[in-house]
């Protein structure tokens, strides 16, 4: 999912100065001071509101919705290390039993909302109750199906029917019956609907301007396409907290705030704006403007990895229908032609991807099907699109890609490329909502290729290959855009995913990735890095290994 | 956009009557016309030719990534000018920039002239039947004109650039949009011409000397009107251009990998303060051109109606 600002929190501790990944720097080193706890911090950003419904929210852990909404578990996040599971809300990250299909949770001790009322375990079946009604849809949706086989379950609110297959015994307790085994239901529990919402509330459509919160913070003012203004939530203990240090005191959301004027702000770096933290990826432009500054480039932070960039090939439609040609793609594309178009340079755009499961999660195994040099073998392509009958290459096929950011550009890269190994196509953008309704809902949709990205939801493979390639997940709002079915693929997708051992799901899944990479549904293209810039007086901006998103958490005002 | 004519204006006797007579004169007259003249001449073989002229630099509409430094941006000054390289490169893709120029210029030129025949036929046909038979078609003419004129032609026209399907060719696309909505500018002239021109005698006598509609229309009016067609059609190109550099900034020109002067002017905006040239050059020919087209043809209507006198 590629437009995700949402934020998460993390490591208590801080880790000041520590020394970690490439992308981090020591805190403090503009200002000359230290991460200390109070100042506001401003958070830049081009989208008109950010999403504090926790139903409809898929922002990830370490990103915006933790100020306020804190989940069953969470995630530590480091450069350099891989991330793992903590609790949050809970006091272990879950235990599994009966092959894991029954998941048991127990809430801390004293956990309080904003307004002093007790956190119960009640509280987060409502909440998940909720996210399966219409109304309250559009958030993240792993635990859907799970809890609720064919989604048949349609929320509280009409018939005030309950969820049975969740049991809270007591106010501590919760239990999750499965409709089948999955090993991953632990990160599952860190998604944006396993945030407690009270019982009994939150049925009216606004309620992410003015939600009960759980987090460090709470909302004090919600102005749609202006701001928001979260400050300390009284209620909150730190103590029961160990992902967020929370030291800003209050957190100021810019809303709709042009990206170019964001990344000028944030260049200037004066006044308010030192306190200030771009939410959207420095686009190339940006990047070329940044890399010609000395003081800007010193806060760009930019992640290790990300989201795997990828053309999509329609498996249903045409020639592309068979496999042999398919492979022909895999020659095509100049990869490096592609960073370079990305980002200005290898280096800020992310290395040149030949797997499905990006880098940092577990189980990932490194492969190439398909050797070639990064720039490419247009040669090869077209010996291989002769030997599959088509000598003359392929003519007509039509592009789809987003109309936003950078992504036609992108788009023109990849048509360039295929132009050169004989293979003509005519460039579609489509802005977002366009995009969603042709490439992911429409029956018979018009594309043969699409160019996109993703950036699992939760670090796990399973989180990279399900999506994108179980034949359920074709039209309807899924991400399969390759519309890749294959029944073999589905049943082993269903195994793994019914592993809890972690290192044995691992390698069933990177089993997976080689066995869906042989019938090339997708040219993997780069895993793309993103770059942030912030103010100077900001500390702690730091990326770990998974997700390539900031972790918001940690931001702190140097002081 | 003013009406390069004033209504009712006349073809005075003694002015120039054919267009390589008052462009000749104009030239002759005039230094900044000549040199404008020479611009565009100019302009246009570097459309007509681009092919070869591409050729002679050595380069193409490729992608290349060497000519960028590690940045992304052009390696070199001057966004990468040089003797391969003789407007520089594309950021980020190091695709020729001469190459992006001319090419672009075959588009620019190709719809703007399209548009504007297209506009002066359609606008002559409407306009001068409109005027000579009058009633209720003139009516409708000019009813119809008015909301042509008075449409948000712009918002139309992207509207439909988003909806036609992508297989259409969109410089025929372009061309007609453009034609259909410039049509009302050349009809109200030519109405006006012919309205004043239908009362003075040797039309009447004409008529009465037993003329038919189309002998009259042919023979007595349309010698008359040359004048004012050419003035408002060569007037009419560089809006055109204008236009079609407009919607393809927006977006809804000409598709990719096709050049034009419109999107690369529209990409190059991001790039002002590190590859100021990457905006200049396309920009600047877009300048010239429009400015080159302006000036011929102001001066064309300076030879052919002496009376309205546009520059002093």
């Amino acid at each position: 999912m590629k437009r995700r600002h949402s934020l998460a929190g993390i490591a208590a501790v801080a880790v000041l100065l520590a020394a970690c990944g490439a992308n981090d720097k020591p805190a403090g080193q503009s200002g000359g001071g230290q991460v200390k706890a109070g100042g506001t911090l401003y958070l830049l950003s081009d989208s008109p509101t950010q999403q504090y419904d926790p139903a409809r929210s898929s922002s990830l852990v370490v990103t915006g919705l933790q100020f306020v909404h804190r989940r069953l578990t969470s995630w530590k996040v480091a450069p350099g290390q891989d991330t793992t599971i903590v609790p949050d809300l809970a006091t272990d990250t879950g235990k599994p039993s009966d092959g894991g299909k029954t998941w048991t949770f127990t809430l801390k001790d004293g956990l309080k909302y904003s307004d002093g009322t007790p956190i119960r375990s009640a509280d987060v079946k409502w909440g998940l109750e909720r996210s399966f009604a219409p109304a309250f849809s559009g958030g993240l949706a792993y635990h859907k199906d799970l809890l609720s086989p064919g989604l048949t379950y349609k929320g509280p609110f009409e018939g005030g029917q309950e969820l049975s297959s969740i049991e809270t015994p007591d106010d501590k307790t919760i239990i999750f019956k499965l409709a089948r085994p999955y090993g991953d239901w632990n990160w599952v529990a860190s998604t944006p609907a396993f945030a407690p919402v009270p019982k009994g509330k939150g049925a009216e459509a606004n309620y992410g301007e003015k939600p009960v919160a759980s987090g460090p913070y709470q909302i004090e003012k919600f102005e749609r396409g202006k701001e928001a203004v979260l400050v300390r939530n009284p209620n909150w203990d730190g103590k029961t907290d160990e992902t967020r240090p929370a030291f800003p005191d209050r957190v100021v959301w810019q809303f709709s705030q042009q990206t170019n004027v964001i990344s000028k702000r944030l260049i200037d770096d004066t006044g308010d704006d030192k306190n200030a933290f771009g939410t959207s990826f420095a686009s190339p432009a940006q990047l070329a403007q940044i890399q010609g500054n000395a003081s800007a480039k010193s806060r760009l932070v930019t992640s290790e990895s990300g989201a795997l960039a990828y053309l999509a090939l329609n498996t249903q439609r045409g020639k592309l229908a068979d496999v042999n040609v398919r492979k022909a793609f895999q020659y095509a594309i100049n990869k490096s032609a592609y960073q370079v178009a990305s980002a200005g340079n290898a280096q800020l755009a992310g290395d040149v991807a030949t797997t499905l499961i990006t880098p940092g999660l577990a189980g990932r195994e490194q492969f190439d099907l398909y050797q070639t040099k990064p720039e490419g073998d247009p040669n090869k392509t077209k010996e291989l699109l002769s030997a599959a009958g088509m000598p003359n290459g392929l003519d007509g096929l039509v592009l789809v890609s987003r109309a936003e950011n950078d992504w036609p550009r992108k788009a023109e890269s990849i048509q360039s490329s295929l132009a050169a190994a004989g293979i003509k196509v005519t460039i579609k953008p489509l802005d977002e909502e366009t995009f969603t309704a042709e490439v992911q809902n429409k029956e018979n949709p018009d594309y043969d290729l699409v160019l996109t990205s993703w950036q699992p939801d939760i670090p796990s493979a399973n989180a990279n290959i399900q999506p994108l390639f179980q034949s359920t997940e074709i039209g309807g709002g899924g991400y399969n855009v390759a519309r890749y079915n294959n029944p073999d693929v589905d049943r082993l997708i269903t195994e793994a995913q019914a592993t809890v051992d972690p290192a044995e799901a691992g390698k069933k899944w990177a089993e997976l990735d080689k066995k869906i990479m042989a019938d090339s549904p997708v040219v993997p293209l780069i895993y793309t890095r993103n770059s942030y810039l912030h103010g100077s007086a900001v500390g702690n901006v730091k990326i770990g290994r998974f997700p390539a998103y900031a972790d918001y958490r940690q931001f702190g005002i140097i002081q | 956009m003013s009406d390069p004519l004033p209504l009712g204006g006349e073809v005075t006797p003694g002015a120039a009557r054919s267009l390589p007579a008052a462009l000749w004169r104009a030239i002759r007259r005039d230094a900044w016309t000549l040199t404008c003249a020479i611009i565009v001449v100019a302009i246009v073989l570097l459309a007509v030719g681009a092919d070869l002229w591409v050729a002679i630099e050595g380069q193409d509409l490729n992608e290349n990534i060497e000519a960028l430094g590690p940045d992304g941006l052009p390696a070199g000054p001057l966004g990468g000018v040089s003797a391969d390289h003789w407007f520089g490169v594309q950021p980020l893709r190091g695709i020729d920039l001469f190459a992006l120029v001319a090419y672009g210029a075959r588009v620019s030129l190709l719809v703007g002239l399209g548009a504007t025949v297209l506009a002066t036929v359609l606008g002559v046909l409407i306009g001068a039947s409109a005027g000579y038979i009058g009633g209720w078609w003139d009516r409708v003419v000019s009813w119809a004109s008015d909301v042509m004129l008075g449409f948000p032609s712009l918002v139309f026209m992207i509207a439909l650039g988003a909806v036609a399907p992508i297989e259409f060719p969109r410089q025929l696309l372009l061309i007609v949009v453009l034609g259909i909505f410039g049509w009302p500018r050349v009809a109200r002239i030519v109405r006006a011409q012919v309205l004043s021109l239908s009362k003075r005698n040797f039309v009447s006598a004409s008529r009465v000397m037993g003329g038919g509609t189309w002998h009259v229309f042919t023979r007595q009016l349309l010698p008359n009107l040359w004048a004012p067609i050419i003035i408002v059609s060569s007037l009419t190109i560089p809006s055109m251009i204008g236009n079609e550099a407009a919607l393809s900034f927006l977006g809804a020109g000409v598709l990719p990998p096709t050049p034009s002067w419109g999107r690369t002017i529209s990409d190059a905006i991001d790039y002002f303060e590190t590859d100021p040239m990457y905006l200049i050059f396309p920009g600047l020919m877009l300048f010239l051109i429009t400015l080159a087209f302006n000036v011929v043809g102001d001066s064309i209507r300076d030879e052919l109606d002496p009376k309205s006198k546009g520059r002093g």
